[in-house]
């Protein structure tokens, strides 16, 4: 049934655009607490649209999820043939607190099959919150330049740059954007793309 | 006539039916001590259940928020009520470091005034702000293999191991997180730089308020001064209607127990002075033959109501006061349930109420009929129905409407008070009619039998008032003691699992698709078993009918803290599953249960939605809602509601796909372990524990949580209030069956007169035994059979409707009920019988 879904999707994708970029990711990209249309891949569409760029956005993301599942999810949206995957996986690992040489691998698997595959990626830097402590906070951090050097990959930046610890910016629960923090999200990563493609 | 001679006449009155007195105190006393102890227990009970709630809670109003709170901030809110104490703490998470090994946990940094309710029990050091010291949860001890003096870091600052944390009562009902918990001291929280910009933690503040503050009220001034709908203001009322299921039956119950308590106390009071007044009628018939007016019988007549009433209310409070320390340490001592039975002002005036004020208004209707006695009619030895007085029907209203507000009072709900008063004029109606058919059928019949069946049927329907008062209050106490239990064993069945067993002791989340078999191999070699795991598809809902779900923000943001709420709940994203069968813990309400789609038959996926979530997301049976799963619309139809027993503590969904839909769609799995059924506990455990640290070990991206220690302090506090629960069930069944017992002893005695003229005029003993048994056996059966049956179908329609839970009948009780009833009629019917042999000719002519 999804099956037919996904070719159906794919079938008229593929004739009305002419280039996708996909986001995978967790619940940030999901735009968990906000509607579809007020989360960043969307915002990112309108930017897109009103750039008069001929770029289509998809989002796959799914809250809670964790390095583990990238790879399977990774050949899953590969299927769309997407001329970009933008992968924005790890910020589970860090707030479970997972061991980092096993998000690294996780990651790394990932990234090793789509250079096998000639997929084209962007890998996203996330950091974990300061109360994790020095050491985690370094080691987290420090996963994501060591993978996009060794699979020659772009790194994009931090997606909650501006956004992170701002009240204003946030949920109630202070880790996911608000509408407003969604619109200084589509505003980086924008202006990353815009140079990138 | 002055009132000294009127309260002389009373006096006289009273002592020249001394027997009839004494019986009225003594059943007045002895239904007013069980309704007192009912008081009693419910009063402590929902104390205990409010300090639960309290401790749950942490004091008796919470202000928390994931941010940090200003000085400004805190003041306006303290300006808004008064407090007796307060305490200030953060909790977040963070990673817990020794030389060779760090794991996450949940840190909470408390101040020296926490918890304001209940206690922490430690291991070892007491909680103190000494030195840098930290308590953790048992398995990081056991993880990071801790001994007392051994060193961690935890942010910047190198803490000392202090203990164990045994005890921690804020985590009640709170469920497990995924890091287990430490304590810290506020005074080392600046050196350990937890916090700071970009942290993420939660701030709070709780304070004991002062007795003569209201929360609701002080709730209310809070809500005003914090504008930021981020800032959560918790009250205790919503900690104990929030945090489980449990206190919500809990309090439901108590209040239907002591609604059931009050409505039999007024039942067998009318009853008892109804039945009085017939037996004193002739003597009210002489003194108005002496010229007594109206009036001043009237005065007589509630002057030995209030009597007899004052002395009841006295020899009950005196009894219960004198039993009170007994009873508490039986409670205690021998029932393990830690509650502090005290009596209070609110007891002791509903009893007064109850005892003294509840008499003189339940005698209106006799001194109704003292106005219209005809002395003639009474020396005819008329056993006509009397007329009813429009008076009557106006006291009749004014009760109701008295017993409503009483039962509001009771109950603290309008909505329950009027459902149990509607319930009970029904009943009331319902039963009268029954009886009137019973009679008439009876009547009907009685011609086919021998003199002696004749006789006792006739004996009857000759007294259509008087059984038609017994039959409506006997099957009202078999109703009560019918009902009461089946209530309880359906709440323990909902709120307690039936095995301990089947209570999971781990839960794993995170399965990756390739990591199932692996997983199931690990588990059949460990634990000998094949685990349930179930698939979880991420997805949002985008459309129901094809309009909109979602909520989309306005530029002016959320105007209320409920509408910001309502649109995060729309905008969260849902889990989906999918299987072929319904789990155990689960039962289709309405509709079909789809267990595979047909991928060829051209329809829609037939989804089935946990009956709560669809009441919330606002869906009913044949709706379509459009999923967005990764990026891919899909549509499906709701073809059924389930019921979902949470209580189960197994992994459960709002939403199930059937087989065939979403096999291909990106997901991970999750799942549980538990004890298997008669397996060595011992043994069990330690192979859970070998699972476990497999699991660490080779699926480093599985994330476990253990809830053993989480359920077990929850089930602790579960089993103590099922025994209140069962207490309670207990004493208001015993209340019912001294009901019961007075109600017989009544009729015996009503009876006695006509028992001895039949002596006189030559049956023999057995005769008259047979025939009181053959009355009793009828009036019983149809009484008794009417009384369960309508149990039944009331506490299946309780619970269904108002408790909105599954029906369990308890067989073994009604059977217990049987055995117990049967003998104690019996006995009651031969005591009742022994005065007749002592009963001669001119007891017959003294009587009339």
């Amino acid at each position: 049934m999804l099956r037919i879904f996904f070719y159906t999707t794919l079938f008229f994708s593929q004739i009305v655009f002419a280039k996708k970029i996909i986001f995978l990711g967790d619940s940030l990209t999901e735009g968990y607490g906000v509607a579809q249309e007020a989360a960043f891949p969307q915002l990112i569409q309108k930017k897109f649209k009103e750039d008069k760029l001929d770029w289509t956005v998809i989002s796959s993301g799914s809250s809670g999820s964790t390095s583990a599942s990238t790879l399977s999810r990774l050949k899953w949206v590969a299927k769309e043939k997407p001329d970009v995957v933008f992968i924005l996986m790890g910020s589970n690992d860090g707030l479970r607190g997972l061991k980092i040489e096993e998000t690294e691998k996780n990651l790394g698997q990932a990234l090793e099959w789509a250079k096998q595959n000639k997929v084209n990626v962007i890998l996203g830097q996330l950091h974990v919150p300061p109360n994790y402590g020095k050491d985690y906070f370094k080691n987290f951090s420090d996963i994501f330049p060591r993978l996009a050097k060794k699979y020659n990959i772009k790194l994009a930046p931090f997606l909650l740059d501006k956004v992170a610890g701002v009240p204003s910016l946030n949920q109630a629960d202070a880790i996911h954007p608000n509408e407003k923090g969604h619109l200084i999200v589509a505003d980086t990563i924008y202006k990353y793309l815009k140079k990138e493609l | 006539m002055t009132l000294k001679k009127i309260i002389k006449l009373s006096f006289l009155e009273l002592t020249r039916f001394r027997k009839i007195t004494f019986f009225l105190i003594f059943n007045f006393t002895l239904g007013l001590i069980g309704f007192f102890f009912l008081q009693i227990f419910q009063q402590s009970l929902s104390a205990q259940a409010a300090e639960k709630a309290q401790v749950v809670l942490g004091g008796d109003i919470s202000i928390n928020a994931r941010r940090s709170f200003s000085d400004t901030e805190r003041k306006a809110w303290e300006s808004q009520f008064t407090f007796k104490k307060s305490t200030h703490y953060y909790s977040l998470f963070s990673m817990l470091r020794t030389n060779d090994d760090s794991r996450l946990v949940s840190v909470g940094v408390f101040d020296d005034q926490f918890p304001l309710y209940g206690q922490f029990k430690l291991s070892n050091l007491p909680f103190s702000n000494m030195r840098a010291l930290i308590w953790t949860d048992p398995e990081v001890q056991e993880l990071l293999q801790l001994k007392l003096g051994d060193f961690v870091e935890l942010g910047e600052t190198r803490f000392e191991f202090a203990g164990a944390i045994i005890e921690d009562p804020s985590r009640l009902f709170r469920g497990a997180g995924f890091a287990p918990r430490v304590l810290i001291h506020q005074n080392f929280l600046a050196a350990s730089q937890l916090i700071k910009p970009g942290s993420t933690f939660t701030e709070t503040f709780n304070y004991q308020l002062d007795l003569a503050q209201a929360v609701d009220v002080a709730k209310k001034n809070i809500e005003k001064v914090i504008k930021d709908p981020v800032v959560q203001i918790e009250s205790v009322a919503d900690s104990a209607q929030d945090s489980n299921r449990v206190l919500k039956y809990f309090s439901d119950y108590l209040g239907l127990v002591a609604l059931v308590a009050l409505g039999l106390c007024f039942l067998c009071g009318s009853y008892l002075l109804q039945w009085t007044f017939q037996t004193k009628k002739k003597s009210i018939a002489i003194l108005k033959t002496l010229g007594l007016t109206d009036q001043k019988i009237l005065v007589v007549y509630l002057f030995q109501s209030l009597i007899i009433a004052i002395i009841s209310s006295f020899s009950c409070i005196l009894f219960v006061k004198a039993i009170l320390p007994l009873l508490q340490k039986l409670i205690i001592e021998q029932f393990q349930l830690p509650v502090q039975l005290t009596v209070d002002w609110f007891s002791l005036l509903l009893i007064a109420f109850v005892g003294v004020i509840g008499p003189l208004l339940m005698t209106v209707p006799q001194i109704l009929q003292i106005f219209e006695l005809q002395a003639l009619e009474l020396f005819q030895n008329s056993q006509a129905e009397p007329k009813k007085n429009p008076f009557y029907y106006i006291w009749v209203t004014v009760s109701l409407f008295l017993f409503w507000i009483l039962s509001i009072w009771q109950s603290h709900s309008i909505k329950i008070a009027s459902s149990f008063v509607g319930a009970l004029i029904f009943l009331i109606i319902l039963f009268y009619f029954l009886n009137r058919l019973g009679l008439h059928l009876l009547e009907k019949i009685v011609p086919r039998f021998n003199w002696l069946i004749r006789y006792s049927l006739r004996g009857l329907t000759r007294r259509a008032a008087s059984t038609s008062l017994v039959f409506t209050t006997m099957s009202l106490a078999t109703l009560v003691l019918s009902l009461l239990p089946h209530l309880k064993s359906s709440i323990l069945s909902e709120i307690r699992p039936e095995q301990t067993s089947s209570i999971p002791q781990i839960f794993l989340f995170d399965i990756q698709p390739e990591q199932v078999q692996p997983l199931q191999t690990l588990a059949k070699q460990e634990l000998n078993t094949e685990l349930k795991i179930s698939p979880l598809v991420r997805s949002r809902i985008l459309k129901i009918n094809d309009q909109p779900y979602e909520r989309i923000v306005q530029d002016t943001g959320f105007q209320t803290r409920e509408a910001e709420a309502e649109a995060r709940f729309r905008n969260r994203g849902v889990n989906l599953t999918y299987s072929n069968e319904l789990q155990p813990s689960e039962s289709v309400t309405a509709g079909k249960f789809t267990a595979v789609h047909n991928n060829f038959s051209g329809g829609l996926p037939e989804i089935s939605l946990e009956e709560r979530y669809a009441e919330r997301v606002g869906v009913v049976l044949g709706d379509e809602m459009t999923f967005d799963v990764q990026g891919i619309e899909m549509k499906a139809k709701v073809t059924s509601l389930r019921k979902v027993r949470w209580t189960s503590f197994q992994p459960n969904f709002f939403i199930l796909f059937p087989n065939g839909v979403l096999e291909e769609a990106p997901q991970v799995f999750l799942t549980s372990v538990s004890q298997k059924e008669g397996a060595d506990p011992i043994l069990e455990k330690a192979a859970i524990k070998k699972f476990q640290q497999a699991v660490v070990q080779n699926f480093k991206n599985v994330s476990l949580i253990d809830v053993s220690r989480t359920i077990q302090s929850s089930l602790k506090y579960i089993d103590q209030m099922s025994l209140g629960l069962q207490l309670m069930a207990w004493l208001a069944v015993a209340v019912g069956l001294f009901v019961f017992i007075i109600l017989l002893n009544t009729q015996i005695r009503e009876r006695l007169a006509e028992m001895n003229l039949m002596q006189i005029l030559g049956a023999t003993e057995e005769q008259i035994r047979n025939a009181i048994f053959i009355q009793f056996a009828v009036l019983l059966s149809f009484s008794i059979g009417a009384g369960v049956l309508l149990g039944l179908i009331g506490a299946r329609l309780l619970l269904t409707y108002f408790f909105d839970i599954h029906t369990v009948y308890d067989a073994q009780y009604l059977l217990f009920l049987g055995t117990l009833l049967i003998p104690i009629c019996l006995v009651v019917i031969f005591r009742g019988l022994r005065p007749l042999k002592q009963l001669n000719p001119m007891d017959l002519i003294r009587q009339t």
